[in-house]
């Protein structure tokens, strides 16, 4: 029983950290809490869902699909909501992308009906029993894209080029530009990394429900709020972590205590962390901290 | 030959304007400084030059070239690299990716022995290269941060300050090793409050106040002007 809640747990921590770190990647380069993103989430899972039922796509490719259209909508993101708005006013930005949120959530009803569809079954459901555990190949699958997903992108932000200019402009974009970085590339390579991921875990979300609804980004946008604050703000391996925490407290308090009050745990997580570390468990990547 | 051809530059922040019509010029293989009181716009100078403000009007020639108005990213890659004001290390990244930033924009296979000719300038930092740069003292940080602008291979080196806030034995090495690089070949524009030593090692030097060039002269001259003494070298006089 234990063992396989602690599977759970990481299947729903898994989804929670693959948005986070989307939050925490643009916090960390504009210091812009970036509200659309959990639409883009959204738009993902459709992205897959019509690529299986209408593109005749394997799931690989519906995951690859999706990731290619959030990263374009991150892109569409960046030139219709942040370029355009004043950077010296903090609030600009923030509100903008809440239009941009208000204005995907509503499109997507408009577009694709205000119902929940059901997500086709892309993966044969197989049993495996290992010891005590019982594990689906669903399962298996889902905690295998976000876990390679996760160690590609660590890989990428800590040993690359590229990795080394984002968190060079994380830290100061006048330093950044100084060394030769272009800052307002790096901000859009940023968006469409943190978009592409978020697709894909709209993606693996809507096989794991096995049902997606145009309003699904509202509470995964939530929860991933809370992932960014338990990392640290800015900080990529900490909304990792925080991510695959907060999905074991979740699915742990269900199964223990009680499933009403599943989100009262994560809520009181975060005003625990508000209240006494707001730098999170492993530590902000802000300026302040400087 | 002339490296870098400053005139009628203008610029400030936003409608302030700092910079009212100032002019410099920088014959390549010197060292140049400008020194000047708080608040007197050097920094805003450095900024317009390495291309973080854009000048209202003017030109900027370097190696023949006008730069004004061109952004930070592409300005690096000509050869003029800064070692920014408070020295901008970047503190959560390691010493040894610091160096690899400063490389930003080169693409050739010799980045790795460059940083290893780093290393022998400042041992320290090849003791240091995989602590995170934070954890680096004062002086340490400032040597980080001039050869992450070497990594660069610039022509010209602008330095802003680099004696501030650091013990003298750091302040001796970081004009020792301004000396150096001038032997080496580098062009260096350096910005001082320690206008004393500053001047001691300028070829030539400008004093600017309130956004205005006011004097120039050999770093000699300079030392040896009444009104510098009084004003810039007044405490240490005799």
């Amino acid at each position: 029983m234990l063992y396989q809640q602690l599977i759970n747990g990481l299947m729903l921590g898994a989804s929670y950290a693959l948005i986070a770190i989307g939050y925490t990647l643009i916090f960390g380069v504009l210091k812009l809490l970036y509200f659309a993103h959990g639409e883009v989430f959204m738009i993902g899972a459709f992205a897959g869902l019509y690529l299986v039922l209408y593109g005749g796509a394997n799931i690989y490719v519906a995951l690859l699909g999706a990731m290619i259209i959030c990263a374009l909508l991150g892109v569409i993101a960046v030139y219709v909501s942040v370029r355009p708005v004043a950077k010296d006013r903090p609030l600009a930005p923030l509100i903008s992308t809440i239009g941009l949120t208000i204005i995907l959530q509503n499109l997507a009803v408009y577009l694709l009906g205000g119902q929940q569809v059901a997500f086709p079954e892309a993966i044969k459901q197989e049993l495996y029993h290992i010891g005590p555990i019982t594990i689906s190949s669903v399962q298996i699958f889902i905690l295998g894209i976000a876990i390679s997903l996760m160690v590609v992108l660590w890989f990428f932000i800590e040993h690359t080029k590229m990795g080394r200019a984002i968190r060079a402009t994380a830290e100061n974009h006048e330093t950044a530009a100084l060394l030769g970085v272009d800052v307002n590339r790096v901000v859009l390579v940023t968006f469409m990394i943190g978009s592409g991921i978020a697709g894909v875990a709209g993606v693996l979300d809507g096989i794991k429900n096995s049902g997606i609804s145009p309003f699904m980004g509202l509470s995964a946008a939530v929860k991933g709020l809370i992932v960014m604050l338990l990392g640290g703000l800015g900080n990529v391996p900490g909304a990792m972590i925080a991510g695959l925490l907060l999905g074991l407290i979740e699915i742990l308090s269900a199964a223990y205590i009680g499933t009403t009050e599943r989100d009262f745990f994560s809520f009181a997580i975060l005003i625990l962390i508000l209240l006494y570390r707001p730098t999170g468990l492993f530590g902000a990547r802000t300026p302040e901290e400087r | 030959m002339t490296m870098l051809t400053i005139q009628g530059l203008r610029a400030g922040y936003g409608k302030i304007e700092v910079l009212h019509d100032v002019g410099v010029t920088i014959e390549r293989g010197q060292i140049v400084t400008l020194i000047g009181a708080n608040g007197a716009g050097k920094t805003t100078l450095l900024k317009t030059i390495s291309g973080l403000i854009r000048p209202t009007a003017g030109t900027i020639e370097f190696d023949s070239q006008n730069i004004a108005r061109r952004p930070p990213h592409k300005i690096v890659g000509l050869g003029l690299s800064q070692v920014p004001e408070g020295r901008a290390i970047l503190k959560r990244m390691t010493v040894l990716d610091n160096l690899r930033m400063g490389a930003f924009t080169r693409r050739d296979s010799e980045i790795g022995s460059d940083i290893d000719a780093v290393y022998r300038r400042f041992p320290i930092l090849g003791e240091r290269r995989d602590q995170m740069a934070a954890t680096l003292s004062g002086g340490e940080q400032q040597m980080l941060a001039i050869g992450r602008a070497l990594m660069a291979r610039p022509t010209l080196l602008l330095l802003d300050e680099p004696s501030l806030g650091l013990a003298p034995k750091f302040i001796t090495r970081i004009f020792l090793t301004l000396r150096e690089l001038q032997k080496e070949g580098k062009t260096i524009l350096l910005v001082e409050q320690n206008a004393r030593q500053a001047l001691q090692v300028a070829d030539r030097g400008y004093v600017m106040e309130r956004g205005k060039i006011v004097l120039s002269g050999s770093g000699q001259e300079l030392l040896n002007m009444p009104e510098v003494q009084r004003t810039y070298l007044g405490q240490h006089a005799a």
